[in-house]
């Protein structure tokens, strides 16, 4: 299967004043097509970073991302942002829908943006609306919207315009069990039927399980892939593994042990909130 | 132990108590900061209010925090608040400087002004605090005093411990040449006082510190201010001539001139005068006296006080001068007659009365003395007229008659003053030849058409419409005029020489013959018969006789017997030599009484009659004499008779007139005016008394009259008849209907009492003091004059005992009123004066100013909202855990409170600093135009109100704003929901409701109760409660229409969900009801007058219903259009409804936004329209004012030949047309006696005005304009009226107007000679701009001069077209400098409106300036909002990123955003203010006759630059947010 996307010795260092947080180091992973591959780790372990660095939504320190074998640092703002516009879509835990347009609204964006007519974009967005079970709250405003109903209209958004990828950041986070499970089958849905490439971004164990890879992150490195077969290619190994609280991760193959984050600077203050 | 605790309740009273404390304490010291005299305004009120409440609130937040816990840890929370969020603090502090800055910076513009105008009209002043001073009512000249009293007095006052020094002094009209440099200043003044006593102390020197005491200037020395200086570039050393001009009642027009060195040239302050900057003379009060020759003679006393001039030291000045003052003072005269044991009192001046009191004085001053008289009060009452019948018997100009002629209609009389002439109607029509000169023969030559010869020509009168008098043989003393077939004869005689003038008719070339030339001749006479002309020469020793013809010169040959007159009769020519009289034909006599004449003095000869002394009237038929049985009238005179038979009509003189005899029917004609004496003409009189004499005077009844012998003979009045007498001034002020009184008797001879030679001669005769006082028309119990009088005063002791008692009384009744003076606080009045236009310019800056504070205040509520916004869900995470909502408020108040104090005073500060820079650019303006130095200055009172002002308004905002925030719904509040209220109206809706409801009712109400029509108060209110009615009718609509919409609403195929459509739905409605209320208005309110305020509130609430439309409506059709535009480009299909969805989801705070942008553009748009449109007009005024011509002189008794003028350099030939016009004073009123009356200049203008377009009119009767000045230039009974003369004029209290419209008839009379009057029609009305120059009813020159002795003073000036505005101005300073000596002042009249136009022009543009600021704050407002926006949508600018949105689309995306709200606000304000300016022009221009303007480029400018600006200033925060990283941005929250 061709690669779709690549990352090669990835490091993600923020700097602010005297604090150095290490959010990436050296992370190498290729992602092939049509793969379902859920990022696992504990919070604050670079599992975001490492989405964001993937879809060029963040710039990385050194290394390199290739999407379809081009390497994203080659790439100008504009085309990375067209990158973002066709390639790629984005599922957020927070759901980020824009509060002043309406679900419909929301989910054609894309395809307006890239370039079909309004009256088109409008008919496949209800369409996309209505695959996910909402067609009749399409005129509804997000803070309108259930949580459930509003991650469904992300989930829209993110394929509508028929991405190659679609990159999940928790994407069932904010879900309950009934709900996380409807919006864990779209998700496979699209990876089954449109053969679009999944990153998920979870916590879960159970959505990691419906997975064809599951990727295990720890203090910025990978430490298991299920893909590769590789545990990880940093070059130095974790100080700080044994003195970590742990945390089993239920119904999982393999057993991963995932850890809460005390990197060094506390990256706590930077996203760990967002973790 | 802490203080703090449970917030109890006795603790809360204790808060409360403390503020109410506080409220009390405050109010009552500013209150009580105030001195007693100090204007407390409604503007000061509200700051100490204001003042008041800031105190009671910190006081309240201050206990509360030191009294509950609870509050401290909320003090602690708003105070964290603002500490943290210092990007947001510092941002709501700049937007709440705002509005303090610019309440503060208007009242510091007022208190500059202020102080600029103090600057300019105080400090001129000086030191002076006073002026004892009084115009001459005759001669509107200062009134002049003895020196010697003034002296004692100023002395007196000097001593005084609040006043610091008195000094006497002169100041004259004078006009100030520098021979050498041939520049000369027209209008100065020239002061002199008492050197001594202006050292004395108190006094400053002249100019100040760098200038001259009086003492030091030297004899033959002048001192000039600097403005003098410049004016004719004079320096020290230099010579120059001082022209003065006075006004002697007798002698008239004095001009004098002298030649003074300048010793010094002073600054232009501290003169001691207002007029420190006008061109100033200075010399010693000595030096001043002996060159005017006003020795011992002063006209002011200048008082300069220690304090401030208080009324209580005015009062004393006022008693201590009417101490001073003494009978001659007040015009009192005492004059004693011992010989016939009479004492009269009078008064020379005024109306010669004294009144009431005076008179109640005297009696009882006199009864005091204790010697016993009687006392004969009199009061002696001007005529207007006497008529019979309602026939005006009087208005002869004189009672000497030179000749008399008759014809179909008129009576020709030539007088002594001038010739009347009286219609059969009883109109009389008076030609005064200019001094007043004898008429001495009159030529008729048709019925309304005659020649009359005076001492400078003859003089062509023509009666007939169209016909132009004429005048002929100008300068030339005509004695005789004569006619022979068509061609008329004037015999000169001028110092003994004689020369016959010959003309044909027409009167239009005249040949002239020497008669004699050896100066001998004393006397002339000219008679003609069919073919010869015969003249007459008497001479010292003997005369000679010329004969000839038209066509064979005469011959003169010496009489053998001097022949001592000349005359035609009967057809022939007849000699008197000797005493005897004979016909002379063809140089043979023959003695008359030969040819049946009897033998007798012949006293008056007529072509009809001759009149033998005892013989009476013959005739000669051509063969023989014979007696004609025309009877002469009584009263006929024979002391220098004339008369004038014409069928069997005769006319004799009386000596006191006129006897008419028609057909046996006897009446007369006595004169208006008695000549006294060689100079005085007094009117007429009647006579009334009061008291017991034997003087001679009868009593008589009410009702009933008495008359003068000399009158009831002439006019041969008898016992029963009854004549109808007008007094004069009843009669000026339009009463003519008089009284009629029936004669007792008409043959008395009245006494003449001491002081009064012509008593008798002047009174028409005796009526009952009740009569006279009716006639007089003034108070009860006036008089004119009071006898003393009784056997007692023949003893000569009793009579100077007596005299010395009067002498006292007079003196005690001599004061400040009676001497035609005045106590004047001159710095008090000026200091008020100042004070109230200081008040008015801040007055205007806050009515513009009070739209940018409305701006200012929605910026305020936008920010608030949009942080409330931001703390939705903190504030529903506090409610969560239990916080109150009383909490919640209490915690919004301490931060508003807090960022109120701090904000406000800033504010106040920046505010000093905002009128600073305008003040400045004010100076530019005012220095160009006025020439002021304007003067900086602010008052800690306008810091405080703009403080107050800024505090509250930031306050009332916050306390708002909290309320809603504490109402939220607290899971909706976390969630940043929209609350959307379901089922009935919320409880607070319906307060709301009923609240405004209540305030509109009350609005409506109070238009009636205290709104009124003057000034638009009434509108205001009504305006106000019917825009507050419609907003009360919101919530009920919501209500209803809910209930009425279905839940999904289809239109043109497009679906709307009710709740999004309703509020707009509602809102437009409310637009649109607001529009149509304030465009259209109602019928109960649509005459009602509209003022400053109803302009600011229909202002206000006009762009608020634009903005409701705008914001309501506009975002669905925009979306709509989106759609559409969407079509064209995928991008755009994206970034327009991404980009029209925040301010479609954020109504309000568009509102806002909008709003404000509108209500600055609408007020900058207002203003820049109302100022081109008003400099347009004042330009069109300065254009139009003058006609064709360009250059005005004016002066008085000018010489109307502009040839004889010294015009310097510049000649007669550089001008297309020279126009002169004789200006008098008329009364005006309607004929029909239905309008008011006025007293109006005439303005007699010439060929040369008429010809050249004369001026502009508004509507006229001939065909043309031209042709109408041309018809009322020939016509004497045209007229062309001024403007304020028309009805247009008659609205907004304008001075009185005769509503004339062309047609109208109107009689005009001369104010101080009853008889002279004329009935004119108006042909045409100036224009409003015409008139402005020269105000006042325009007519013929000559007739003007002839019948209203109009004086040539204005010159106007036309110079050939294209001549440049400078080349004016050096011809007109050429004129001035040429006709200085005679005082004439000239002005280039594009000069005089460019000035006003500038001044104008430069207010408005400060304005302008002021408003700037205010479009500055909307945009600063702006941008502040959107970087508060971008900052707060920072995440959603991340998913846009993150989902493919290029850079430029997220920038796109904000611009339309901004650029629609900004936009839509900047036009809505645009057009309202469009609307609005031309609503003005309707409402103050129009009528005035503006065209309107409307300044299409500036308002383009306006909106385009507002834009520009908007996008400038919004750019920077929009680019730098969609620059950061998606990632980062998503990081963020919302």
């Amino acid at each position: 299967m061709p690669t779709v996307l690549e990352a090669r010795e990835l490091w993600k260092i923020y700097e602010t004043g005297t604090n150095r947080v290490e959010a990436l180091r050296k992370v190498s992973v290729k992602l092939e097509e049509g793969e379902m591959v859920a990022v696992m780790g504990p919070s604050g372990c670079g599992k975001t970073t490492l989405l964001n660095c993937l879809s060029g939504l963040d710039e990385i320190s050194s290394g390199e991302v290739l999407v379809n074998g081009a390497p994203l640092s080659a790439m100008s703002d504009r085309e990375l942002t067209t990158l973002r516009g066709t390639k790629l879509g984005f599922i957020f835990q927070a759901f980020n829908l824009l509060p002043v347009l309406s679900a419909v609204e929301n989910v054609e964006l894309p395809l307006l943006m890239a370039g079909n007519s309004p009256r088109e974009a409008r008919s496949t967005a209800l369409d996309a609306l209505a695959s996910v079970g909402l067609e009749d709250r399409s005129g509804h405003l997000p803070a309108e919207l259930s949580g459930g109903e509003q991650q469904r209209v992300t989930i829209a958004r993110s394929y509508v315009h028929g991405p190659a990828v679609i990159l999940a950041d928790e994407a069932t986070g904010n879900l309950d069990t009934q709900t996380s499970d409807e919006v864990l089958d779209l998700l496979i849905n699209l990876n089954a039927e449109r053969g679009v490439t999944m990153v998920l971004v979870t916590h879960d164990p159970d959505v990691a399980a419906r997975c064809s890879r599951i990727i295990v992150m720890l203090d910025g490195r990978i430490v298991e892939d299920s893909g590769s077969g590789s545990e990880s290619d940093s070059e130095e190994p974790s100080e700080a593994e044994s003195s970590l609280g742990q945390s089993t991760v239920q119904n999982s193959t393999p057993n991963i042990t995932a850890q809460d984050s005390v990197i060094t600077g506390g990256v706590d203050n930077l996203n760990g909130e967002e973790e | 132990m802490s203080l703090a605790g449970p917030w109890t309740l006795s603790r809360q009273l204790a808060t409360g108590f403390s503020s109410l404390l506080a409220i009390i304490l405050v109010a009552f010291l500013s209150l009580g900061s105030q001195s007693a005299d100090s204007d407390w305004g409604l503007g000061r009120t509200l700051t100490s209010t204001g003042l008041s409440v800031i105190a009671g609130l910190v006081t309240w937040t201050g206990v509360q925090w030191l009294l509950s816990s609870r509050h401290r840890m909320l003090a602690t929370m708003a105070k964290n608040n603002l500490i943290r969020r210092k990007r947001n603090t510092a941002l709501v502090i700049v937007g709440l400087l705002v509005g303090s800055a610019i309440v503060t910076s208007s009242l510091v513009i007022g208190d500059s002004l202020d102080a600029t105008m103090d600057e300019q009209f105080l400090a001129p002043l000086g030191d002076t605090d006073f002026y004892i001073r009084g115009q001459d009512p005759l001669t509107t000249l200062w009134t002049e005093w003895n020196q010697t009293r003034a002296n004692a007095l100023a002395d007196e006052l000097a001593t005084w411990d609040d006043i610091h020094g008195a000094r006497p002094g002169l100041s004259l009209m004078a006009s100030a040449l520098h021979a050498e440099e041939g520049l000369g200043e027209p209008m100065a003044t020239w002061y002199a006082f008492d050197a001594e006593r202006s050292g004395a102390g108190g006094f400053d020197a002249i100019g100040g510190s760098g200038g001259v005491r009086y003492s030091d200037i030297l004899p033959g020395n002048v001192v000039i201010n600097e403005e003098l200086a410049d004016s004719i570039s004079a320096g020290p050393g230099d010579l120059i001539e001082i022209h003065w001009i006075d006004i002697d009642l007798e002698v008239g027009l004095i001009r004098g001139s002298t030649n003074l060195t300048v010793q010094q040239v002073i600054p232009d302050v501290s003169t001691g005068h207002r007029n420190s900057r006008q061109p100033l003379i200075f010399t010693r009060l000595d030096a001043a006296q002996s060159i005017t020759g006003k020795m011992d003679l002063i006209n002011q006393i200048g008082i300069a006080a220690r304090g401030d001039g208080s009324e209580a030291l005015q009062a004393r000045i006022i008693a201590a001068t009417d101490l001073v003052l003494v009978a001659e003072d007040a015009g009192l005269i005492v004059e004693t007659d011992a010989d016939q044991g009479m004492i009269a009192v009078a008064r020379n001046t005024g109306f010669g009365q004294l009144d009431a009191g005076e008179v109640s004085n005297l009696s009882a001053a006199v009864d005091a003395v204790g010697i016993e008289v009687q006392s004969l009060e009199l009061l002696q009452v001007p005529l207007y007229n006497v008529a019979q019948s309602w026939f005006n018997l009087s208005g002869l100009a004189s009672a000497s008659i030179s000749s008399i002629e008759q014809t179909d209609s008129w009576d020709w009389y030539a007088t002594g003053s001038g010739l009347s002439l009286q219609d059969e109607s009883g109109q009389w029509w008076v030609w005064t030849p200019e001094d007043e000169d004898a008429v001495s023969d009159i030529l008729v030559l048709g019925d309304i058409h005659g020649l009359i010869s005076h001492s400078m020509g003859v003089h062509e009168v023509d009666l007939a419409p169209g016909a132009a008098d004429g005048d002929h043989l100008e300068g030339l003393d005509i004695s005789v005029l004569g006619r022979i077939g068509d061609t008329v004869l004037a015999l000169e005689e001028n110092a003994g020489d004689v020369i016959l003038h010959q003309a044909s008719l027409n009167l239009s070339s005249w040949t002239s013959t020497s008669l004699a030339s050896d100066g001998s001749a004393m006397s002339v006479d000219l008679a003609t018969d069919a073919d010869e002309i015969i003249v007459r020469i008497g001479g010292l020793l003997g005369s000679r006789t010329c004969t000839g013809s038209v066509e064979t010169p005469l011959t003169c040959l010496d009489d053998a017997n001097e022949r001592r007159d000349l005359f035609g009769h009967g057809g022939a020519t007849w000699i008197l030599e000797s005493q005897t009289l004979s016909l002379l034909d063809a140089g043979s006599i023959t003695p008359a009484w030969s040819l049946g004449l009897p033998n007798g003095t012949l006293l008056a000869s007529d072509a009809g009659a001759l009149w033998i002394e005892d013989e009476g009237l013959w005739a000669w038929n051509g063969a023989a004499f014979s007696a004609l049985t025309v009877d002469l009238p009584p009263a006929s005179s024979s002391n220098e008779a004339e008369l004038s038979l014409r069928g069997d009509r005769l006319i004799v003189t009386t000596g006191d007139g006129v006897a008419i005899s028609d057909e046996g029917n006897l009446s007369g004609r006595i004169p208006s005016r008695i000549r006294i004496d060689a100079i005085n003409r007094v009117p007429l009189t009647v006579i009334a008394l009061d008291g017991q004499t034997d003087m001679g005077f009868p009593e008589v009844e009410p009702g009933r009259i008495v008359v003068s012998g000399w009158a009831g003979r002439t006019l041969d009045l008898e016992s029963g008849e009854g004549v109808r007498l007008r007094g004069y001034l009843p009669a000026i002020r339009g009463q003519l209907d008089g009284e009629r009184l029936l004669i007792d008797s008409a043959n008395l001879t009245l006494p003449s009492p001491p002081g009064q030679p012509s008593f008798d001669a002047i009174s028409f005769g005796v009526v009952s003091i009740e009569d006279a006082e009716l006639l007089a028309g003034g108070g009860a119990g006036d008089r004119t004059l009071v006898i003393l009088t009784g056997p007692n005063l023949f003893n000569a002791s009793n009579s100077t005992q007596m005299e010395a008692a009067v002498f006292a009384w007079a003196d005690v009744q001599a004061d400040l009123q009676t001497s035609n003076l005045n106590v004047v606080p001159i710095k008090r009045d000026v200091l008020e004066s100042t004070a109230d236009a200081g008040e008015n310019f801040s007055m205007l800056f806050l009515i513009f100013g009070s739209f940018v504070i409305f701006a200012g205040i929605l910026l305020v509520v936008n920010i608030f909202v949009m942080l409330a916004d931001e703390r939705k869900p903190e504030m529903g995470m506090a409610r969560a855990i239990g916080m109150q909502r009383s909490d919640l408020r209490a915690l919004f108040v301490q931060e508003g409170a807090l960022l109120g104090l701090i904000s406000s005073a800033l504010g106040a500060l920046a505010g000093i600093g905002v009128a600073w820079v305008l003040m400045r650019l004010m100076d530019v303006a005012f220095r160009d135009t006025l020439g002021w130095d304007v003067v900086f200055d602010w008052s800690v009172q306008s810091l405080l109100a703009g403080f107050a002002t800024g505090f509250l308004v930031t306050w009332q905002t916050l306390w708002l704003t909290s309320l809603w925030i504490s109402r939220l719904n607290v899971v909706a509040a976390i969630r940043s929901i929209p609350t959307r209220y379901h089922g009935g109206l919320p409880w607070w809706s319906i307060l709301i409701t009923l609240f405004l409801g209540f305030s509109a009712s009350a609005s409506l109400g109070l238009a009636f109760l205290v709104g009124t029509e003057d000034g638009g108060s009434r509108h205001a209110w009504w305006l106000f409660g019917g825009f507050m009615l419609m907003i009360a009718a919101v919530p009920p609509a919501f209500y209803v229409l809910r209930l009425v919409l279905p839940e999904d609403i289809r239109i043109g195929g497009m679906r709307f969900h009710r709740p999004v459509i309703l509020p707009r739905l509602v809102l437009s409605l409310l637009g649109l009801s607001m529009l149509l209320w304030g465009w259209k208005g109602d019928p109960i309110s649509a005459d009602w007058e509209q003022g400053p305020f109803s302009f600011i509130v229909l202002g206000l609430f006009m762009v608020g219903a634009g903005v409701l439309l705008l914001s309501s409506l506009a975002p669905v059709l925009a979306r709509f259009g989106a759609r559409m535009l969407a079509r064209t480009s995928s991008r755009v299909a994206a970034v327009l409804p991404t980009s029209l969805a925040y301010p479609l989801a954020t109504p309000f705070r568009t509102a806002m936004t909008m709003g404000m942008f509108s209500l600055v553009v609408f007020a900058v748009v207002v203003l820049s329209g109302y100022s081109a449109l008003f400099g347009n007009f004042i330009g069109e005024l300065g254009e139009e004012s003058g006609g064709d011509f360009e250059i005005i002189a004016v002066g008085s008794e000018l010489d109307p030949d502009v040839s004889n003028w010294d015009l310097g350099e510049a000649n007669v030939s550089d001008f297309d047309a020279i126009a002169v016009i004789s200006s008098g004073v008329v009364r005006a009123e309607r004929a029909d006696g239905s309008g008011e009356e006025v007293i109006v200049g005439i303005r007699g203008f010439d060929a040369n005005f008429s010809d050249h377009g004369a001026l502009a009119l508004d509507a006229w009767g001939g065909a043309t304009e031209a042709d109408t000045w041309e018809m009322v230039l020939s016509t004497d009974s045209l007229v062309i009226v001024d403007f304020s003369l028309a009805p247009q004029h008659s609205e907004n209290h304008q001075p009185p107007t005769l509503n004339l419209k062309v047609g109208d008839v109107i009689l005009i009379s001369d104010p101080t000679n009853s008889g002279v009057n004329q009935t004119v029609t108006v042909a045409g009305i100036l224009k409003q701009e015409s008139s402005l120059m020269l105000p006042g009813v325009y007519m013929g020159s000559d007739f003007a001069q002839e019948r209203f002795a109009a004086e040539p003073n204005v010159v106007w000036f036309s110079l050939p077209e294209g001549t440049d505005v400078a080349t004016q101005e050096a011809l007109a300073d050429e004129i001035e400098r040429g006709m200085i000596e005679e005082g004439v002042a000239v002005f280039v009249i594009a000069v005089v409106f460019a000035k006003a136009q500038a001044f104008f022009l430069s207010m408005f543009s400060l304005l302008q300036a002021f408003l700037a600021l205010g479009l500055a704050v909307g945009i600063a407002g702006l941008a502040v909002v959107t970087i508060r926006n971008v900052s707060e949508r920072r995440h959603q600018i991340g998913i846009l990123r993150a989902l493919g949105f290029q850079r430029g689309m997220v920038v796109a995306t904000f611009l339309i955003e901004l650029s629609w709200i900004s936009f839509l606000g900047i036009l809505n304000g645009a057009l309202v203010g469009i609307g609005f300016h031309y609503a003005l022009y309707e409402r103050f221009l129009k009528e005035d006759g503006a065209s309107f303007i409307m300044p299409w480029s500036e308002i383009a400018l306006i909106v385009v630059g507002a834009y520009i600006l908007t996008v400038i200033a919004t750019i920077w925060p929009v680019r730098k947010a969609a620059s950061i990283r998606p990632a980062e941005a998503l990081r963020e929250v919302d």
